[in-house]
């Protein structure tokens, strides 16, 4: 199958580096929108959608493969290696950044540094480890989820609609930014939250950018301090932005965290 | 309304500020980081509290769980991209109320620079809502375990009919070479005349068990198997021609055919195709002029047409001339099964093509068109 339709696989900018962009549950690639056109002068620029999320090919969605975070992190790779591209700036997005971290314990060779924005190696509370959530309270999420009691009654169909306010969005679809099949946004739900992947931390060797926010539900500063202190390269900032989405609520200082970063290495 | 609450106002800031405080639906104003600035009396009711008591916090603060982590993986993100949303279904936190669904809409105001300078939402409560919404969703699954059913259904008559086609075929295989046999012993007139009546029989036997055996190919495999070849189109036709003039010796078929080169099909299913729209065109069609019989062959088509003139197909039935077991009432004695122009259709389907039909009281026309650019593929 052709990965770059796949994964909706969209190449900007003709820099000699290579900086590739992954979104998190919820979204597709357009959550980078206000935060790739700062590096596109300098690195050419990777976007993409994960299977079953925004135009990637939906068909292609396996319940078994995308059961668990490895199956993205194979498509990471997959997409790398069908661009034939080395030494990547990584940045992922909440789940995405975890997937980042797989990816490169699997083919160190591909990244040249991993930019972790938001990331949380598992949601959930454990013995000297906060996720931020009880386990009963994604069950609760999943839950809503499977019974279809958040989001768009019945089924997530985006109406058309005109978009006065942004008029950059042209005649792009109300809500498409969040268009996901509704059977598969349940599962990668399941998939995101339920991962516990706090074991890779400790054999990260890419040197790598935590970006944390201040007051994030999904994932407390308290993982941006336990993640850095796993990580042997890695180093930590924590952001004035609030919320969980700095590339979209603070994007300035999502670039100048990033470009300060990699200015320094 | 009571000013007395409102002491300082003038009377329509008081009356705004009464619509805001008691209106039937929450209101919350957060500034452009997320943080509440202002939380309506109605809101606060639902939630068992006071507006001060949310101040500062986030939006999502309000919502249980779920709606929590949606609201910031999903609808914030919307928020930043498209500058609104309608329409969502969330659930209000647990304060003793149970988690009581709503509706939220949300709407960012952005200032001169493009940053946002607040953003609104507007709370619907939705529990009656939710509950019909429910009932929507119990009555669709069981309308699909139902249409499920159904179609398992169908999938086994199908497959009945193709095992009876299959199964028909080796007695009927019997009585052929029997009879074809006894024809050849020496019979007299008599038995000759019996004989003939089991042959012609057995033929349209033979024919009607060949249609069923397409058909079901048709609905439970991928379509009608094809093997495309290079043909010289005209001695094709003119063979199908030829072959139907014995038939009919009496009736008279113009034929027209402008082909410049060969093309690619399967030679026996398009005779099938072909003879079956003659077949048809003769019978149904006027006997006092010909059957009008055209090819043409370009670089980005070819097309056969079959046209008659008399009576045109009634216009109710037009839309199910196509269909498996179409026969028009009348003379439904004669029509055999009524699979020709179903196993037609399908044959044109799997050379990529399309067989259309018009009728008038002029003329009836049915027209098979390839695009040459499509390579034919066996499936």
């Amino acid at each position: 199958m052709n990965v770059i339709e796949r994964n909706n696989v969209i190449v900007k900018g003709a820099g000699a580096n290579v900086m590739i962009f992954a979104h998190g549950f919820g979204c597709d690639q357009n959550m980078w929108r206000f935060v790739y056109p700062a590096f596109e002068p300098e690195y050419k620029i990777v976007l993409f959608d994960h299977v079953g999320a925004g135009s990637s090919d939906l068909s292609a969605y396996s319940y078994k493969k995308y059961d668990n975070l490895d199956g993205y992190a194979h498509d990471i790779i997959e997409i790398a290696n069908t661009l034939k591209v080395k030494d990547m700036v990584f940045v992922g997005h909440s789940v995405s950044a975890i997937m980042g971290l797989i990816a490169a314990d699997i083919a160190p060779e591909l990244f040249k540094s991993i930019i972790l924005v938001s990331p949380s190696p598992s949601y959930i509370n454990d013995e000297g480890y906060i996720g931020g959530f009880n386990r009963s309270e994604i069950d609760e999420l999943l839950e809503s989820l499977e019974n279809n009691h958040l989001g768009w009654s019945m089924a997530m169909a985006p109406v058309i609609m005109g978009n006065p306010d942004r008029k950059e969005l042209g005649g792009e679809l109300s809500n498409s930014f969040c268009k996901t099949d509704p059977e598969i946004a349940k599962h990668f739900a399941r998939t995101t939250f339920l991962t516990d992947k706090r074991d890779i931390l400790q054999q990260a060797k890419i040197p790598s950018l935590i970006l944390q926010c201040s007051n994030d539900i999904i994932a407390p500063v308290e993982i941006g301090h336990y993640m850095h202190e796993r990580m042997p390269d890695s180093k930590l900032v924590i952001m004035n932005a609030t919320g969980h989405c700095p590339n979209l609520s603070a994007p300035e200082e999502t670039i100048a965290a990033i470009t300060s970063y990699l200015h320094g290495l | 309304m009571d000013y007395k609450l409102f002491p300082d106002l003038s009377p329509l800031a008081k009356d705004f500020e009464d619509f805001f405080e008691t209106s039937l639906c929450g209101f919350v104003i957060t500034d452009g980081e997320g943080k509440i600035v202002s939380v309506n009396r109605r809101t606060a009711e639902w939630l068992n509290s006071t507006p001060d008591q949310f101040l500062g916090k986030r939006f999502s603060d309000l919502l249980a769980v779920g709606g929590r982590i949606y609201f910031e993986t999903h609808l914030w993100p919307l928020l930043r991209m498209q500058g609104y949303f309608d329409e969502v279904a969330v659930e209000l936190a647990n304060s003793g109320n149970g988690k009581m669904p709503i509706y939220i809409n949300g709407y960012e105001r952005k200032g001169d620079n493009n940053q946002p300078l607040f953003m609104r939402f507007t709370l619907f409560k939705a529990s009656d809502r939710r509950l019909y919404e429910e009932n929507l969703q119990i009555a669709r699954q069981l309308a699909e375990a139902k249409l499920n059913i159904e179609q398992k259904n169908a999938q086994i008559r199908e497959q009945f009919i193709a095992v009876l086609g299959h199964d028909l075929r080796n007695p009927l295989g019997g009585i052929m070479s029997a009879a074809q046999l006894l024809a050849r012993t020496g019979v007299n007139e008599r038995e000759e005349r019996l004989v003939n009546i089991i042959q012609s029989g057995s033929k349209r036997m033979h024919e009607m068990i060949n249609n069923i055996m397409d058909f079901a190919r048709g609905r439970l495999g991928g379509g009608i198997p094809v093997n495309p070849v290079v043909v010289d189109l005209e001695k094709l036709l003119n063979q199908i021609s030829d072959e139907l003039k014995v038939v009919w010796p009496d009736r008279q078929i113009e034929s027209n055919f402008e082909i410049s080169e060969p093309i690619e099909c399967d030679p026996a299913r398009i005779s099938q195709l072909i003879s079956n729209l003659l077949a048809n065109a003769i019978t149904h069609g006027s006997t006092e002029t010909p059957v009008f019989f055209k090819a043409l062959v370009n670089e980005t088509f070819w097309e056969i047409s079959v046209t008659n003139n008399g009576n045109p197909i009634p216009k109710e039935a037009m839309a199910g001339v196509f269909h498996p077991f179409h026969r028009e009432d009348a003379q439904s004695s004669q029509n055999g099964l009524g699979l020709g122009l179903y196993i037609a259709s399908e044959i044109a389907k799997a050379h990529n093509g399309t067989l259309t039909v018009t009728s008038d009281d002029h003329q009836t026309c049915f027209t098979f068109r390839v695009p040459v650019a499509i390579q034919i593929l066996p499936k």
